[in-house]
């Protein structure tokens, strides 16, 4: 069963009578089943981002449509495209987003708070969260004295806490070690495999990539090709190599700014 | 490019971050021009008029504490400019540039920026300063124009340029070499610095609370003999307590509040709760100096409001009766009274009923009692013309039996008009014409018929009235006349507070020669308001100064941490935050910011009005209060004003 369904978008910046028009996306389609853990990958200016900002529905298409869990969110405005977006979806994004004002166990409490869900419910919801990504010895500390790594899992929890329909990742290990990395990856497969969650992440990186169970590459606004999962992950990282090299294009840093 | 061009171009490109800085240095530009024009204009400085020293002095006070305030103020907002643009320098340090031409741009950046800033507050002032001037002039009800050379008056201009360029300056200088380009590290990544969560001292806490509450009690608990001693101390221990108000009580509240779990993770509270314990402390110094300032505006305006308010409240309990007066002329008095009320009603005056005009006879009295004979003019009345009135104006009627005269006094506080008091075995010798008639003096009574002041009774000005049996009133008549008799007037008048201009209108149909005891309400009051306006003026115009510069402060503060809330707010929107909870938050926090300071302000001002209502013996809550309120409306303004910007702000990243 499709938790989302992505149809023919197209997302063009600028008006289209400006020669500065640029096509970001051009009828790409993507489909997302329960309890799938998906990649995206293409080369810079593949338009991930642009497809990531829409399917957050932070961004809305040129034409096209997205459905989320049988919910088309453009139709939604306001606030009612707030709660939608605060209960059906999990964000994790690279520069990790934690509020350093809160501590770690109130940020990952927030998105539960801000649905007042009451006090006795939250803490045991955080208490589990915590535990299932191991950062419970951490709750109590502030979001800067802890590890890139750690917060990003801080992140991760906060974007689960609240049993999202599909969890959205932007370039999840885009600011920490490779250690790091690896240990956030493993936390995604993890809750994929164990918990059933519904997981998509836009990366450059073919390690990130490897943890997922399928790939779908994009390149000038369409997908390009499709990669499933068979053997391990050393042998699908090599498959995911190899698509590289035939999709080409810059695998850079991508600009901070786009992040 | 050189670096004139570079600072140039800096100005322009941060403009929008320059503008709170520039409009606060030019706004206290353009107010010490204002008073330092003011006070040195001879028309005011040396006027004739009462309170023209109180006036002059506390202009040349105020100018003062404009200049020490305004340099506290730059001092601040240049750092927290400063603080603002370090990405820029450090990126500038990056580049190669070396300390020297960074601080020389920063140098010429503020240059041109206390340039305009002087010129355009000079330029708005002497716009200003000749409203203001007439406006003050016209409430001194001084009959002259405001003259020309007040509007650009050399002398000031040339002062506030000079104070304020050294001023300036100084600051510039300060806050240049306080740059450090050799930490570019610093510079470019000092934004992102994480900030550590307040930390409190017990102790602190302790003190904090001990000062508020020990001020608080020996303000209220004060002896008249004490306050002028003890006014100096307790102000000092008051601020110290405010500022650990808001670096240490304040935080614990808040801690105390978020360990109520069940408050806390109620929906956005978890967010404006956590936040405001950062910026409590973050802005302790500012909220413990708006504060200080405010309790200080709060409480000399309530003091100069109840001063005022209760001066004119006297005049009111003085007055039984709006206008009173008695002309002379036996042919044509009544006429020219008539003349008078017409006068009066055609300028929009309202009589009430029981308009007095009452002939009488002038003579000169001797009472003849154990004391010293006393001679005097009187004014005699016959009792059927006053109970006539008297009915009329629904008051007590006179008996008196033939052979008998009785004084009339004006109704002193605690009596009632009517009120009779005996005097047994007194003669009263009444001289007329060169005859000599005597009567039984049988006492005196209190009557309203007299706009009286009961000062006038007592100083003498008055001319006595006495009322007399009307057969008896004849045989005096009789005796001859020197032309003296005439009318007695006495009216009530509904709007007495607005009559003053028709009052004075009508009153120059009355013959000044043949006028005599003209009392009146209209004119008292209105000459009382006039002291009253002034003081008021001047306590209004710095009240209103202060609460503009505080209302900055917080304003500037909240604008300097922009770039960090617009990530922290996007960031929340994409977690699915709605607009409407972002508005909720943002207001919720400013609120706090903006209102706190005259929460805390006004109850400094209760404790400290209490110790002056003991000074001077009279309750004075009340215009406290009107003070307060007064301070809260502007406040309340600008708040909806600055959240009104702020959210502008926000919204392209958060809506």
């Amino acid at each position: 069963m499709p938790v989302l369904t992505a149809q023919s978008l197209t997302k063009i910046y600028g008006s289209s009578r400006q020669t500065t028009a640029t096509r970001a996306l051009s009828g790409l389609n993507l489909e997302v089943d329960t309890g799938e853990f998906v990649g995206v990958m293409g080369p810079s200016g593949s338009g991930k981002t642009t497809l990531l900002n829409i399917l957050a529905t932070i961004d809305t298409p040129t034409s096209g449509s997205v459905e989320i869990n049988g919910v088309s969110p453009a139709k939604l405005h306001g606030n009612k495209l707030a709660l939608f977006r605060r209960r059906k979806l999990g964000f994790v994004f690279q520069d990790f987003n934690l509020l350093n004002t809160l501590s770690v166990r109130d940020n990952i409490a927030l998105p539960l708070a801000l649905d007042n869900v009451e006090a006795d419910g939250i803490r045991r919801r955080v208490g589990e969260v915590a535990a299932r990504l191991g950062i419970a010895h951490i709750l109590d500390k502030r979001t800067y004295e802890i590890s890139g790594g750690e917060q990003q899992r801080v992140a991760i929890a906060r974007a689960i806490v609240h049993r999202p329909a599909i969890l959205l990742a932007d370039e999840p290990t885009g600011n920490v070690d490779s250690k790091a990395s690896r240990d956030i990856m493993e936390a995604f497969a993890d809750l994929n495999s164990a918990d059933g969650a519904t997981i998509l992440v836009v990366t450059h990186d073919p390690f990130v990539a490897s943890f997922c169970r399928r790939i779908v590459f994009i390149k000038d606004g369409k997908v390009f090709s499709e990669l499933r999962k068979k053997d391990g992950r050393q042998t699908f990282f090599q498959e995911v190599l190899d698509t590289l090299s035939v999709l080409g294009g810059e695998y850079g840093d991508p600009a901070r700014s786009r992040a | 490019m050189s670096l004139f061009q570079l600072a140039y171009s800096n100005v322009r490109e941060n403009r929008r971050s320059y503008v709170s800085f520039f409009a606060s240095f030019a706004f206290s530009v353009m107010v010490f021009y204002i008073f330092d024009a003011i006070a040195t204009a001879p028309e005011i400085a040396a006027g004739g008029y009462k309170g023209a020293m109180a006036l002059d002095g506390s202009l040349h006070v105020a100018r003062w504490v404009i200049a020490v305030f305004s340099f506290f103020f730059t001092l601040y907002s240049n750092s927290a400019f400063l603080k603002m643009r370090k990405r820029d320098l450090g990126i500038m340090a990056l580049l190669g540039a070396t300390p020297c031409q960074v601080r020389s741009m920063l140098l010429l950046e503020n240059a041109i920026i206390g340039l305009t800033s002087i010129v355009a507050g000079l330029s708005v002032g002497a716009l200003l300063s000749r409203l203001i001037a007439m406006a003050t002039l016209q409430m001194l009800r001084l009959d002259i124009p405001a003259p020309a050379g007040l509007a650009v008056n050399l002398h000031s201009i040339w002062r506030t340029a000079l104070i304020y360029a050294g001023l300036f300056s100084a600051i510039s200088l300060l806050n240049t070499v306080s740059v450090r380009t050799s930490q570019v590290i610093q510079l470019v990544r000092a934004p992102k610095k994480p900030k550590s969560p307040p930390a409190t001292s017990p102790i602190l806490f302790v003190l904090g609370v001990a000062c508020l509450a020990g001020g608080y009690y020996v303000a209220y608990t004060l002896t008249p003999w004490q306050v002028v001693h003890a006014m100096f101390p307790v102000t000092a221990v008051v601020c110290v307590g405010t500022y650990l108000f808001f670096t240490q009580v304040s935080v614990v509240v808040l801690r105390h509040l978020s360990d109520r779990k069940s408050l806390y993770y109620r929906n956005i509270n978890l967010i404006t709760l956590s936040d405001l314990t950062f910026q409590m402390k973050d802005n302790a110094r500012v909220l413990a100096a708006v504060t200080i300032l405010s309790a200080i505006v709060l409480t000399s305006s309530g003091v100069v409001y109840s001063m005022g308010e209760i001066g004119l409240r006297e005049v009111q309990s003085h007055f039984v009766r709006s206008v009173s007066f008695a002309l002379a002329g036996p042919d044509d008095a009544r006429e020219v009274v008539d003349s008078y009320v017409r006068a009066l009603e055609a300028g929009g005056v309202r009589l009430e009923d029981g308009i007095a005009r009452i002939p009488y006879l002038n003579a000169e009295v001797e009472k003849i009692d154990n004391g010293d004979p006393e001679r005097k003019t009187a004014f005699l009345i016959s009792e059927d013309d006053y109970n006539e009135w008297a009915e009329r104006a629904g008051t007590s009627p006179i008996q008196i039996e033939p052979g008998c005269a009785v004084e009339l006094m004006p109704v002193a506080s605690g009596d009632q008009a009517g009120k009779m008091e005996a005097v047994p075995n007194n003669a009263i010798r009444i001289q007329r014409g060169g005859h000599e008639t005597e009567l039984t003096y049988c006492g005196h009574m209190r009557t309203d018929l007299r706009a009286a002041s009961s000062m006038n009774y007592w100083y003498r000005t008055w001319t006595s009235l006495i009322a007399i049996d009307s057969g008896d009133i004849q045989d005096i008549a009789g005796l001859g006349s020197d032309g003296g008799d005439g009318v007695i007037f006495s009216c009530d008048v509904e709007n007495w507070k607005v009559a003053e201009r028709a009052e004075q209108a009508a009153r120059t149909l009355l013959p000044e020669d043949r006028l005599a005891d003209y009392t009146s309400i209209i004119s008292t009051y209105a000459e009382e308001n006039t002291h009253y306006g002034v003081t008021m003026f001047v306590a209004v115009f710095m009240m209103f100064l202060f609460f503009l510069a505080s209302s900055s402060m917080l304003y500037f503060r909240f604008f300097l941490q922009l770039r960090e809330d617009r990530e922290k707010y996007t960031a929340l929107r994409r977690l699915g935050l709605s607009w409407r909870e972002i508005r909720a938050i943002v207001s919720r926090e400013m609120a706090v910011l903006f209102f706190m300071p005259w929460v805390v302000a006004t109850l400094h001002q209760t404790f400290a009005l209490r110790s002056f209502a003991t000074a001077i013996d009279t309750s004075v809550w009340s215009y406290g209060a009107v003070a307060a309120v007064a301070f809260l409306i502007p406040q309340t303004a600008y708040f909806l004003a600055a959240r009104g910007a702020y959210l502008a702000e926000l919204a392209p990243v958060a809506k």
